[in-house]
């Protein structure tokens, strides 16, 4: 089986090549405080910041002559974080984020931005550990962005604001428009995270419940199967890959 | 299925060689993962590598996002998870400082607009 993102005969399931698909028409739309060309340089960025030879973490990529161009169409700080999100996701504390929030980007543009640094690097990691091309980003759509904020989202339990409607349901089968439904209050917070900005939250829950474990069975029995894989092998598929990468979480 | 413990497999069926392969992506050697990425496929079939590869790879994502966004633990994991940290070494992360057992502030507290 193939799908269209991919040219290979490695049998994708329709739902990662459904997901990935939407996730990449996604990265390059007018976003909700990003621009679809500022989302589509995000995209370049990642990618520049992953082929590069790494800059140790305290190095900002933004201070270093001639890395960032004059003309670079990303304010220098979101450059520095993108390259430090993808090629130091171990160094991520509070007092780096409250260093760039509010003072350098609204917590709506950080949240937003950490998002499609994420989905990229994921969605690139998926091609290149199975020995892929990597997926091409589509030229920016026209649009603007929404610059809206869920109401009552608020500082509570993350460092970023989160919305009280991130309580709802989070199955992906369900997320259809994101309204209607059913508060869920044991919902992780790992799927609150990015609820400040809605469209960003759906993605990733596309891509959870396609790539990990569908229709939002995180609890479900230990001794099931997911997909090819046994639950066992899933689960300590992703604590290594977290320890790899020193996520507490 | 669950194996017995004490091996390399750490109780699950192809373990040492899915550990390897998440060790592969989190690196930058591509000749590493092309080895192991064979490995898979040659031990486990196509598909497996296929879901492994995107675990991983979600994983990528969920780990930038909740460190990210100083992701507090649920109550669950609180309750499982300082005997787990203490056998992986996760008490030595910096994430470990900043992911609190989850926590409330006053309602309204930093609000918004």
């Amino acid at each position: 089986m193939t799908t269209p993102l991919y040219d290979t005969p490695l049998p994708i399931r329709a739902e990662i090549g459904e997901a990935q698909a939407a996730a990449v028409r996604h990265w390059s739309a007018p976003g909700t405080w990003w621009t679809a060309a500022e989302r589509v340089a995000i995209v370049e960025e990642v990618r520049r910041a992953r082929g590069a030879d790494e800059l140790p973490p305290w190095t900002a990529p933004s201070s270093v002559p001639g890395l960032v161009g004059d003309h670079h169409p990303l304010p220098a700080f979101a450059v520095d974080v993108i390259w430090r999100v993808t090629n130091h996701v171990t160094t991520l504390t509070r007092e780096w984020y409250g260093a760039l929030v509010p003072a350098a980007l609204s917590a709506g543009h950080y949240v937003e931005l950490l998002s499609l640094v994420a989905q990229v690097n994921m969605v690139d990691r998926f091609a290149d550990g199975l020995g892929l091309g990597r997926i091409e980003v589509g030229p920016a759509a026209p649009g603007e962005p929404t610059r809206t904020t869920p109401d009552g989202a608020a500082v509570t339990t993350h460092w970023v604001p989160t919305a009280p409607d991130a309580a709802a349901g989070w199955r992906p089968a369900e997320q259809a428009g994101n309204t209607g439904l059913e508060p869920q209050p044991e919902v992780p917070n790992v799927l609150k995270a990015l609820s400040l900005v809605p469209p960003e939250r759906n993605i990733q829950m596309a891509l959870i419940g396609s790539h990990y474990v569908p229709g939002g069975a995180l609890s479900d029995d230990i001794g099931n199967d997911v997909w090819s894989l046994q639950r066992t092998q899933m689960e300590l598929i992703g604590a290594i890959t977290s320890a790899g990468n020193e996520c507490f979480y | 299925m669950l194996k017995g413990a004490g091996n390399g497999d750490g109780g699950v069926e192809h373990g040492e060689l899915l550990v390897r392969l998440c060790e592969a992506m989190v690196g930058r050697d591509q000749q590493v993962l092309a080895e192991v990425r064979d490995e898979v496929r040659s031990a486990m079939g196509a598909e497996v590598l296929v879901d492994a590869v995107g675990v991983s790879a979600l994983f990528h994502l969920m780990n930038r996002v909740t460190n990210g966004t100083g992701t507090p633990l649920d109550p669950m994991l609180a309750q499982l998870g300082p005997p787990i940290a203490a056998q992986f070494g996760a008490d030595s992360y910096r994430s470990s400082r900043d992911t609190s057992v989850e926590r409330a502030e006053a309602p309204g507290e930093h609000r918004l607009g």
